[in-house]
């Protein structure tokens, strides 16, 4: 793994990032060229159409794949050049997931789904037991640990995803519409949810195609046909 | 910023723990597929340890049966095989041994301190089956033989009641017998006991006087021991009564310890007595209780060996079974395995938890196997008397650790299949 960390370095930085696919006989540009540098604290919504390859760049920037050519560095690390194994521990260590469908074991305790990622990080039974406890008051779920992922409301089971992505006290949160699946009035809940983290210090990274969504964040990027289109702060 | 665990490792515990809770969590969501999952492999275990369990009761009743033949004797038949079944085309032109052979043996070799002869009357005689009568009661069971008045004390008899015949009453051809416990109770009644003594029992019409009743054998297959149901009497009786019948097992009863040169010497004394020239083969065959017992396990090993080929067919379709179910399981859970890649599980660790998820339901096919059989076997001592329902631990081993492979065999591709899954596309994945 490369260590030349800069100083003052950005948390994330994509230099000239493609990503293609092959469909059949034909090739699909998802990224184009895409530079971006988000710093610690931002709080980013990454915007546009459905094909824009916006789920795309929260693939690549989840470490969940990477890039066909060009750089991404995260926290210094040059992330395209790392191993399967790598990959996973920085998606265990730096990368708080939070999806669409909150993605929770069904008929598993709130607690235990919020352990999730620490039982990939090794840890005791003890610490995750503690760990979880405190992630889960941090999103207000204080009294439904023992609560299995069924028995609750759908903002309740998004708020465990918040918790489980908090847990590991990651670099980034990255939420890929984490209201599209809540009413209105839960998804007020949730996006206060996020401003909260933020405030409190945490990189929030929210991946939508709604505006008064987006509007929570600090600064929006918006991408049309894998290219960065507009790059703006909103406060 | 904050320091990086370098390759964070999962305990196995906790992922046997939290696969044990998945496994339940899948079996108990579909009861029927889990079932049919691992009905092979019930079959296979139960087969195996009903047959081992059999075996091993038939193995050790045997090894009793011939142990009261007396451990320190050495078994002399001018046939190879078992004495009451015809005899191959070469060694039926043999002639039987004579009874007083052992005699001759026992004053000639100094390893062998005792001779018995018996002579065996088979049960159907120009062509009437022999029946001992008593008053009304018949028995057509009863085994004659005819016993040289050293037999009792050789193969060590216990006697209930009464004595053995005396030397004086076997070279007199008396008519008196020895009764075995079975036959004494068809005969005279079960709770007849010391009052059998003197009773008359007729065969072919003539009366013999009890003289004696034998205690119950301890050995036998399935609590019948033939030797139960014996009268014995004085083999020159034997002689002069059944004048067809010579077939004569001897009796050579070796010197503590010296049972391996007392074979030795009974060799050389018999061919002589059989007067056969140097480059003869032996027109006899001498064997001792351990030397049967060992060539019953050999026939038992290859029962076992037959029986774990059956078992192994039946665990390759259990291993279809279980690895379909996976192949199903990881499919279904395409989505999670997505989501617990996404959380950090390396490839390995989804490797792992599908691996134990299949080694476990294999182990409960296993385990309900074994219990099965036990239930089987405690249902076989209702209608076996005498039958012990020992599962044998090498069974029990055996099975659980053909079931553990089966598992792991079975479970293998399904685990590498969702192991190698891209997260970006199993993320995507539509739940079924």
């Amino acid at each position: 793994m490369s260590d030349n960390i800069s100083p003052g370095a950005e948390l994330l930085e994509l230099h000239d990032v493609h990503k293609v696919y092959q469909v059949g006989s034909e090739e699909v540009r998802a990224l184009d060229g895409v530079d971006l540098s988000v710093s610690p604290g931002e709080y980013l919504a990454i915007m546009g159409a459905s094909g824009s390859g916006k789920s795309t760049l929260m693939n690549l920037l989840g470490c969940l794949d990477t890039p066909s050519s060009g750089s991404y560095r995260l926290n210094g690390v040059a992330v395209e050049a790392l191993s399967d194994e790598e990959l996973a521990a920085i998606r265990n260590q730096e990368i708080g997931f939070v999806f669409q469908t909150f993605n929770l074991l069904a008929r598993t305790t709130a607690l235990s789904n919020v352990e999730l990622p620490l039982v990939y990080a090794g840890l005791s039974k003890k610490e995750r037991g503690r760990k979880a406890e405190r992630a889960l008051e941090r999103v207000g779920l204080g009294d439904r640990m023992a609560h299995r992922s069924n028995e609750l409301s759908g903002g309740q089971r998004q708020r465990v995803a918040v918790a489980r992505a908090l847990v590991n006290e990651p670099s980034i949160l990255l939420a890929d519409e984490p209201t599209g699946n809540l009413d209105s009035t839960t998804s007020g809940e949730i996006m206060e949810l996020f401003d909260q983290l933020n405030r409190s210090g945490n990189t929030v990274i929210l991946v939508t195609h709604e505006d008064d969504l987006a509007a929570h964040a600090h600064r929006t990027v918006t991408l049309r046909d894998g290219k960065i289109i507009s790059d703006k702060k909103t406060q | 910023m904050k320091t990086r665990t370098p390759v964070p490792h999962v305990h196995w515990r906790d992922s046997v723990g939290s696969s044990l809770l998945l496994a339940a969590e899948s079996m108990r969501a579909n009861p029927g597929r889990a079932a049919l999952a691992v009905i092979g492999i019930v079959i296979g275990i139960v087969t195996v340890s009903l047959v081992a369990t059999v075996l091993v009761n038939v193995r050790n009743q045997v090894a009793l049966l011939f142990r009261e033949l007396g451990t320190d004797n050495v078994f002399a038949f001018h046939l190879s095989g078992d004495p009451y079944s015809p005899a191959s085309d070469e060694e039926a032109r043999r002639q039987p041994l004579d009874r007083r052979f052992g005699d001759v043996i026992a004053r000639e070799s100094d390893a062998v301190e005792g001779a018995a002869a018996q002579i065996l009357i088979p049960s159907v005689v120009n062509g009437r089956a022999l029946s001992a009568r008593a008053g009304s009661a018949v028995s057509d069971t009863v085994l004659v033989e005819g016993a040289s008045a050293s037999f009792f004390d050789i193969v060590g008899a216990e006697f209930a009641h009464g004595r053995p015949f005396t030397d004086l009453e076997d070279r007199a051809a008396a008519r008196v017998a020895v009764v075995g416990s079975s036959l004494s109770s068809a005969l005279f009644g079960s709770g007849a006991g010391e009052a059998a003594l003197g009773r008359e029992v007729y065969l072919l019409g003539e009366p013999y006087s009890v003289v004696g009743v034998l205690a119950q054998r301890r050995g036998g297959f399935f609590g019948e021991n033939r030797q139960d149901s014996v009268m014995a009497i004085p083999a020159a009786t034997a002689r002069r009564r059944f004048p067809d019948s010579d077939a004569t097992v001897l009796y050579l009863r070796a010197a503590a310890g010296r049972l391996q040169s007392a074979q030795t010497e009974i060799e050389t004394v018999l061919r002589r007595l059989r007067r056969l020239g140097p480059d003869e083969p032996n027109d006899f065959n001498l064997s001792t209780s351990e030397q049967i017992i060992g060539t019953f396990d050999r026939v038992g090993a290859g029962i076992a060996l037959a029986t774990i080929g059956l078992a192994a067919v039946s665990l390759l379709i259990g291993g279809i079974g279980i690895a379909n179910v996976m192949i199903i399981a990881v499919t279904e859970r395409t989505r999670e395995i997505g989501l617990r890649m996404s959380l950090g599980a390396r490839r390995q660790d989804v490797l792992r938890q599908f691996l134990i998820e299949s080694v476990l339901l294999s182990l409960l096919g296993g385990a309900c196997g074994l219990a099965v059989a036990a239930l089987l076997t405690a249902l076989l001592t209702l209608v076996l008397p005498g039958f012990r329902p020992v599962l044998p631990l090498w069974a029990v081993a055996f099975g659980l650790g053909s079931s553990c492979l089966t598992g792991i065999l079975a479970g293998y591709l399904p685990a590498r299949q969702a192991a190698g899954m891209d997260p970006v596309e199993a993320l995507r994945h539509e739940a079924a």
